[in-house]
């Protein structure tokens, strides 16, 4: 009763909301000018002119509510797992405690649209027999305490389509109607703007074959917009599995209720080379149609999760020598189909920022314009990413002797297999927003002034112009100005002035609690002469008054203080903070190209080794101990129109 | 053309077209006057499916959508039948479950009725005043020294520059530039800490206000600081948190009233597991 009683306000509210949306515009980027800010209004602290700090948050954490998550072992809810991301102590779904060592600044609870409440479902009740095989065979693995396996062949079938329509809840049905409800009241309350948001959104899980084309929604609304759809499935008639189709329904949501909403990719490195298309998508030739909307509404790429980071390939770019981190490139998600390398130039970031390039100049759009983050897709409800709290992926990978050499994808048919150490405890996004609320963020999300980090809070600038110079290289200043003459992360550089090239005002501040920096790199690709794309990284500002190699130009290692055994380092190597100015010195003012920066830091214990000391287990051979982690800035882009 | 659009969006065209499908329709699937194996797509029911779809879509279905969705729905209708005419309704969880949902909201929505009262939210808060604490909340300035820069004249530089800021040095004028704040503004106590470290957030909570203090270590380097304000923590009163203890009470009365309930319930039923006698497993 009360939802059709939704339905006929909604006719007002749209004509309304369709008004509003005419007058409200997208937020300018921010400016340093003072004199354009209007008064605030009295009591209520002026929001500053440009964002002053990074928010840190996850854009993509799954509860119980998620079909494979439920399977997996999660009982959390998402109340949980806000009150979880505010920094409380919550009892993890494997009965031990979790409690981050800092909150988070923002959360997303983004459960799979598919299904959406389907775990409490098969869940419920007395273990009785249920009346679907499927829907049995699945309850009697769980109760049998055989989740993990269940899940992963509830994902398998899901990937087919071969789900029983009799046991999914489908969109209007009341299951799914109370789940999405639930997803949404969950979020309002913990909504606390100023200083914890909580992001209404959800997952449209399209993985037909196995292959990962999966997206997340975020809305920048409240309650009152969200709540009059439902989220978009992949299940026909309703849903679909081609992205151009959530395209359309996130369109049809603006256009009715006024409201915003964004989708961010992720994992092109579980999608067999259907990520970023170059000819074809799903069997239709690529458009301007396809690369305008795509651009529209893909702002972001998740750049690294637990299921592995996906930048750079060490075999698309052979000369980076820190290509090779984080990489899952045995298959596609299920692992039913082996990875051919021909499908990793459609899979990763770097290469994506490439082909959108060349796709600008065939189409005047360049459909692959996203700026970066990182996010976990934890499927556990607990949003906990530190090396040394990381509470794993799904519910069986939470704390415990097991995790570090079992495995988590073994698909003996193609021999594609994934250990649990090979899951990264990443990653998180940072937001540089003017305020912690739900249109600061989002505002700056959509506007890609953004950047990913696999774990560690560390902070960094990017700005982009003609006129920096060495003097503007000042950590005090260095937003001020940055601001004033140049565009930050996410923005774009046109018509160079002549004679002039493409000046970066760079800056990388450690995690407070963390570990020092080695160094902080601009990535460029480019189209050259020949119409081909090309990628060149550069070291732009290190620590410890390195030397390049001056044959090579190639600066040494920042050095090792990792004792694996102890999982611990010490900061007696690396610097705090890493500010410059940096010039392109090969720039052609005819060529377009992308700049994003890179910040390393000193290698510490990566979460497998703190496993060790704790648990005192043995690792299998090939166990990666420690590593560098790193955060990947959005792109500046320069157009010579 | 403006004219054949508005025409499109006249809502007796539409009411027409769907009569139009309904009558096919029924033709159709009303063939029988036999009770059980008759099918009524009433008007609501017509609603309710555009409602569905529109809920996805945020548009109404054309026609030819909604003749697909009443045509679903009477499959589903002679389906569900069949299949409950074989017993397969029987020991389904999922029906189980929801039918347990309907319940629960029922008894939620029972235990919620009427607004609490302010003596009783006033009560609520005096009892869980930890719930609602906030944290003090700290203004201060900073000069950040990076130790490796002085080797073993570190002490002799920041007694210098302490003596330099509390003769009115500006802060910018000492220690090392970085793209910490030199100011911060009314950040509260724990944010200190996410933002500085827990001992650098420690050492502010209980430090004297107005002087310039330190040497207070972080993960940054070594700062001389100065609070410039600092308000103490406190349990708020109803007014200031009125929204976050109701929605605490009632959380507590939706637990409450669905822990009765089922205690309730529970009496009147004998729980027999295998070996395990009704009281053992009734905890």
């Amino acid at each position: 009763m009360k939802r059709d009683h939704r339905h006929h306000q909604m006719y007002a509210a749209v004509l309304a909301a369709l008004f509003l949306s005419a007058c409200s515009k997208p937020e300018a980027p921010p400016s340093s000018e003072v004199a354009a800010a209007p008064e605030p209004p009295a009591e209520v602290a002026a929001a500053p002119t440009f964002p002053e700090r990074p928010y840190f948050g996850d854009t993509h954490l799954h509860t119980s509510y998620s079909v494979d998550a439920g399977a997996f072992g999660a009982r959390l809810t998402p109340s949980d797992a806000y009150v979880f991301a505010k920094g409380n102590e919550v009892t993890a779904s494997s009965g031990q405690p979790a409690k981050l060592r800092r909150p988070l600044d923002f959360l997303v609870v983004s459960d799979h649209s598919d299904a959406m409440g389907f775990f409490p479902l098969i869940l419920a009740g007395t273990p009785e027999i249920m009346a679907d095989p499927q829907g049995k065979k699945w309850h009697d693995m769980i109760a049998a305490g055989q989740g993990g396996a269940a899940a992963l062949d509830i994902i398998g079938n899901f990937g087919r389509g071969t789900i029983s329509k009799a046991i999914l809840p489908l969109p209007g049905t009341p299951a799914y109607i109370s789940a999405w409800q639930d997803t949404i009241k969950a979020a309002e309350e913990a909504n606390d703007p100023g200083r914890f948001t909580a992001f209404i959104g959800y997952e449209w899980t399209s993985n037909t074959g196995g292959n990962n084309l999966h997206r997340n929604v975020i809305f920048r609304d409240d309650g009152d917009k969200a709540s009059k759809v439902e989220p978009y499935t992949t299940m026909k008639p309703l849903g679909s599995d081609n992205p151009v189709d959530l395209w359309k329904w996130m369109d049809a949501y603006q256009q009715s209720t006024g409201g915003r909403v964004l989708a961010i990719a992720h994992n092109g490195n579980l999608s067999n080379g259907l990520m970023f298309p170059t000819v074809e998508a799903f069997g239709k030739k690529l458009d301007v149609e396809y690369v305008t909307t795509r651009e529209k509404w893909e702002r972001l790429y998740e750049t690294t999760q637990t299921k592995g980071t996906g930048e750079a390939h060490p075999y698309l770019s052979p000369n980076d020598e820190f290509a090779n981190f984080e990489i899952w490139d045995k298959g596609n998600l299920d692992g039913s189909v082996a990875k051919k390398k021909d499908m990793l130039q459609y899979e990763y970031a770097r290469s994506g920022l490439k082909s959108g390039l060349l796709l600008e100049k065939e189409f005047g759009t360049n459909p692959y314009k996203f700026g970066l983050i990182g996010s976990s897709d934890a499927h556990t409800g607990l949003s906990a990413m530190e090396e040394d709290n990381f509470f794993g992926k799904t519910t069986p990978q939470e704390p415990s002797s097991e995790r570090l050499t079992k495995a988590f994808i073994d698909n003996p048919k193609t021999g594609v297999k994934i250990m649990d150490w090979e899951v990264g405890a990443s990653g998180y996004a940072a937001v540089w927003a003017t305020e912690n609320t739900r249109t600061a963020l989002w505002d700056a999300m959509q506007r890609k002034e953004t950047y990913a980090t696999t774990g560690p809070r560390m902070t960094v600038r990017l700005f982009g112009g003609f006129d920096f110079e060495a003097k503007d290289a000042d950590a005090s200043t260095l937003a001020k100005t940055g601001y004033a003459k140049g565009v930050p992360m996410g923005g774009d550089l046109r018509a160079a002035p002549a004679g002039k090239s493409p000046t970066f005002l760079v800056a990388a501040m450690k995690d407070a609690i963390g570990a020092n920096l080695d160094r902080y790199q601009i990535v460029k690709g480019w189209i050259d002469k020949d119409g081909k794309a090309q990628e060149r990284v550069y070291d732009v500002v290190w620590s410890d008054n390195r030397v390049a190699d001056p044959k090579t130009g190639k600066l040494p290692a920042v050095g090792n203080t990792v004792n694996e055994a102890d999982a611990s380092w010490t900061n007696t190597i690396g610097a705090t903070e890493l500010v410059a100015v940096w010039t392109d010195p090969e720039f052609d003012a005819s060529q377009s190209a992308f700049y994003y920066g890179r910040v390393l830091e000193i290698p510490t214990p990566r979460w497998t080794a703190h496993d060790v000391k704790r648990f005192k287990n043995t690792p299998v051979p090939g166990t990666v101990m420690s590593f560098q982690e790193r955060a990947y800035t959005s792109p500046i882009w320069y157009s010579p129109n | 053309m403006l004219r054949s659009r508005s025409i499109l969006r006249e809502p007796l065209l539409h009411f027409l077209l769907i009569g139009l499908v309904l009558f096919l329709l029924y033709g159709k699937v009303a063939p029988s006057s036999d009770q059980g194996t008759r099918i009524t797509v009433d008007r609501a029911t017509i609603a309710a499916l555009a409602g569905q779809f529109e809920a996805t879509w945020s548009r109404p279905p054309t026609p030819a959508e909604l003749a697909g969705l009443v045509d679903g729905y009477v499959r589903d209708e002679i389906l569900f039948r069949e299949g409950a005419s074989l017993g397969l309704l029987k020991d389904d969880p999922v029906i189980q479950r929801r039918v347990r949902q309907k319940l629960e909201v029922l008894v939620e929505e029972e235990g919620t009725t009427g607004v609490p009262t302010d003596a009783e939210l006033v009560t609520y808060l005096q009892r869980n005043p930890e719930k609602f604490r906030r944290p003090a909340v700290l203004s201060f300035e900073q000069v950040l020294f990076d130790p490796a820069a002085y080797g073993d004249q570190l002490d002799v530089a920041l007694a210098s520059a302490k003596a330099a800021l509390n003769g009115g040095a500006a802060p910018d004028s000492q220690g090392r530039h970085s793209l910490l704040p030199t100011r911060v503004d009314q950040l509260p106590a724990d944010l200190v800490a996410r933002d500085f470290g827990d001992d650098f957030g420690k050492a502010l909570v209980s430090a004297p206000v107005g002087q310039w203090l330190g040497p207070v270590r972080s993960g940054f380097g070594v700062h001389l600081v100065r609070i410039t304000e600092r308000q103490p923590g406190y349990v708020p009163s109803l007014d200031e948190a009125r929204r976050e203890v109701t929605r605490e009470w009632e959380t507590d009365r939706r637990t409450a009233a669905l822990e009765a309930n089922y205690a309730r319930l529970r009496k009147g039923y004998d729980v027999v597991i295998d070996g395990a006698s009704s009281e053992t497993v009734a905890k």
